[in-house]
């Protein structure tokens, strides 16, 4: 930590302050003509500016050093030590946690296992474990698109609304039945991701996120506007729940049955996506995402893969939205906004790409745990772009690396 | 529908493309230099038009003369934005710099909701109204179809746009980013320093951006955190409709998308006015990806 780390640190702490202070301090409403003065977020602001220069100028610095003078450093200077020998933020980039197959089995034993007996828990906690596990889906199905597929798709919320309109609407119109209209849901959503896919496969990088978000705002403002048909904003309520076998469920019961079909659907989710990962599919899938050019050279049929990973996203997106509509029992078009495509980015981003587990802690993390951090819950979108940002500069894989199988 | 009707929805058309050249050239400034679809463009804007309003509540309280004021806040906000555009920069996408373009991306999705939710956090998350700075002329008050705000809206989107072509044509900085766009490394080569070009590239843009949110903020009258995103979305559009990269591409494609979405809520239906710049964005890109005015890149392999 050197005098000119010092002055930059101030320096930054200086320029946030000063650029934050308008929209932080000074706090406007135009209705009653008030105005609120909050000098202590400035100068907030500007302690931490100062202490996260402190970092940033660390972890940048720390990987351009050269170990000898690192060593060098420790000798003459306790200081140097502390800044150069203990070289913590490159661990932070380097080190992963590699995901073996002998701890993953573990691993999926421990968490599974209390997960078997959760509605003994009570109604709240399990209503919160159903919708990590929606949303376990959702990233599940992006995992396939962005992290096997490597396309970036912004408009996952628009399979998952398909997906839960078109239950709820079968069922609302056709007095269609849990099953029928859970298969039917299921292929509805398949077959938007394939006619959604027939356009877009040609488009690549930017051009592709830019058109499926544009994909999930026009789904989303014709359900709020085609009132006749959607209900518009009110939305969708008692969307009926699935019976157990012929019999009605009281409420308790019939939560608990949600999770389980919730759960039994996360995991066969992942045991398709596993096997298809590691079948000849998943191999052009790896081809594709690392160069498209020299893939379709070596005999991969763009096209095609192309959507057949828009159409397995689609598929499970639109489960995903089915078990959202059975466990809220109500749906209207602020369950699918562009917040919920981002969601599940978050999840992979954080997780790790094109991992299971990833996916797994990635929702834990973002979906269950500010659930009992309420205090915190206007923050959480505020975390969540930092996360997003934060993953990009220091860890881009994400917190679980993807290993490469390696073929004999 | 009569005549006059057909100059109202006109010179309405005419408004929203002029607003949308406003987003929509820095969207593509920064594109054609750093390949880089700068998702926080609209959250500088509505960042620029906050700084303003609360600028100007501000200094009302200091019974300042009204022309001081809003010249004053005018000018802040657009340094200020300036301000956000260079920082934003060097934390969120200086780094990813060098890294897949998807990490950028997602990087700058971060910045955006990083953004929107600093100021709702800061500020409030209803709207606000913005008070009436734009001053009304005698003149245009007796034309039925067309008020004094909007004839502002035009003359600032001419001045911003010569000056941007004056700028960028004719001076020094104009012409290495125009060398850096074309060839980064041959850039760096020839002495340019790339990292300065863009920095400035970021701050007129986020500039630009903040004079068209105040311009905006004030023929609606309202103003909320959330206003961004959507005009940040359909700038993009309109750059991607001109050719991405391009200049007068952005400001073309500005004004087709204005004008349809303008008689489009006409022909077809108010309520779906948003989609109609989605669905071009779509048609366009099928049909021609690089836009109407953008050279087709070729597939290096």
């Amino acid at each position: 930590m050197n005098r000119n780390s010092i002055h930059t640190a101030i320096f930054t702490a200086i320029w946030f302050a000063l650029i934050t202070f308008i929209i932080v301090g000074v706090q406007v409403n135009t209705i009653d003509g008030s105005m609120q003065w909050h000098p202590g977020r400035a100068v907030f602001i500007a302690i931490v500016s100062f202490l996260l220069s402190l970092l940033w100028q660390r972890v940048f610095t720390v990987q351009d050093i050269d170990l000898t003078e690192a060593k060098n450093a420790r000798n003459t200077f306790w200081i140097g030590y502390f800044t150069h020998g203990k070289n913590i933020f490159r661990k932070i980039r380097t080190v992963g946690i590699e995901a073996k197959k002998k701890h993953k089995t573990v691993l999926l034993l421990i968490i599974s296992i209390p997960l078997l007996f959760l509605p003994l828990l009570g109604l709240y906690q399990t209503k919160v474990i159903t919708s990590v596990l929606v949303f376990m889906l959702l990233a599940l199905s992006l995992n396939v698109v962005v992290g096997l597929g490597g396309m970036l798709n912004l408009g996952v919320a628009s399979f998952f609304a398909v997906g839960a309109y078109t239950y709820a609407l079968l069922n609302y119109h056709y007095h269609v039945g849990f099953l029928i209209g859970f298969i039917a849901a299921a292929l509805v959503s398949l077959i938007t991701g394939v006619l959604v896919a027939l356009p877009v496969i040609r488009l690549k990088g930017d051009y592709l996120a830019i058109v499926t978000l544009a994909f999930g705002e026009i789904v989303r403002i014709v359900l709020e506007n085609w009132s006749s048909f959607t209900f518009g904003p009110s939305g969708i309520s008692n969307v009926v729940r699935p019976k157990f076998f012929g019999m009605t469920l009281n409420l308790q019961h019939v939560t608990g049955y949600i999770y389980y079909i919730a759960f039994i659907v996360v995991v066969l989710a992942m045991f398709f996506i596993n096997r298809l990962e590691h079948s000849h599919y998943g191999r052009s899938w790896e081809a594709i995402r690392e160069d498209g050019l020299a893939s379709q050279a070596m005999g991969v049929d763009l096209a095609k893969t192309k959507m057949l990973i828009f159409a397995i996203g689609a598929l499970l997106a639109g489960v995903a939205g089915v078990v959202l509509a059975i466990s809220t029992g109500y749906i209207n078009p602020k369950s699918f906004t562009f917040w919920q495509s981002i969601i599940p980015l978050c999840i992979i981003v954080l997780g790790g790409m094109g991992t299971m587990s990833g996916v797994l802690l990635g929702a834990i993390i973002l979906v269950w745990l500010p659930e009992y951090l309420r205090v915190f819950s206007d923050y959480r979108f505020l975390v969540f772009g930092i996360i997003l940002v934060v993953m990009m500069i220091f860890r881009p894989d994400g917190l679980i690396r993807k290993t490469r199988k390696e073929y004999q | 529908m009569s005549f006059e009707f057909f100059l109202k929805v006109f010179f309405g058309g005419l408004t929203k493309g002029s607003i949308y050249a406003l987003i929509a050239l820095g969207y593509t400034m920064v594109y054609g230099i750093v390949k880089l679809i700068n998702f926080a463009h609209g959250e500088i804007y509505m960042i620029g038009a906050f700084t303003a309003l609360i600028l100007i509540e501000a200094l009302t309280v200091l019974n300042m003369p009204f022309v001081a004021i809003i010249v004053c806040a005018v000018l802040v906000a657009m340094v200020s934005a300036a301000a956000y555009g260079y920082s934003m920069e060097k934390i969120a996408y200086k780094p990813v710099r060098s890294a897949p373009r998807l990490s950028a991306l997602i990087s700058a999705i971060g910045m955006s909701l990083f953004l929107q939710n600093y100021v709702r956090l800061a500020q409030t998350s209803s709207f606000l109204s913005f008070p009436k700075i734009l001053p009304t002329f005698q003149f245009v008050e007796k034309v039925s179809y067309l008020n004094s705000s909007q004839i502002i809206i035009y003359f600032f989107t001419v001045i911003i746009m010569i000056g941007l072509t004056w700028y960028v044509n004719f001076t020094k900085t104009g012409v290495s980013m125009r060398a850096l766009s074309q060839d980064r490394v041959m850039a760096m080569l020839m002495g340019i320093k790339v990292d300065k070009i863009i920095s400035i590239t970021f701050m007129i843009g986020s500039a630009i951006a903040a004079l068209g949110g105040i311009l905006v903020s004030a023929y609606i009258g309202q103003i909320n955190f959330y206003m961004g995103f959507l005009a940040g979305i359909k700038a993009f559009v309109a750059a991607v409709l001109g050719g991405i990269g391009n200049l007068p591409g952005a400001v073309l494609g500005s004004f087709i998308l204005g004008f349809s979405e303008s008689f489009g809520t006409i022909f077809v239906s108010s309520d779906y006015e948003d989609v109609f710049a989605f669905i071009l964005l779509i048609l366009i890109l099928l049909f021609k990806p690089s836009g109407i005015l953008g050279a087709s890149e070729k597939e290096k392999v």
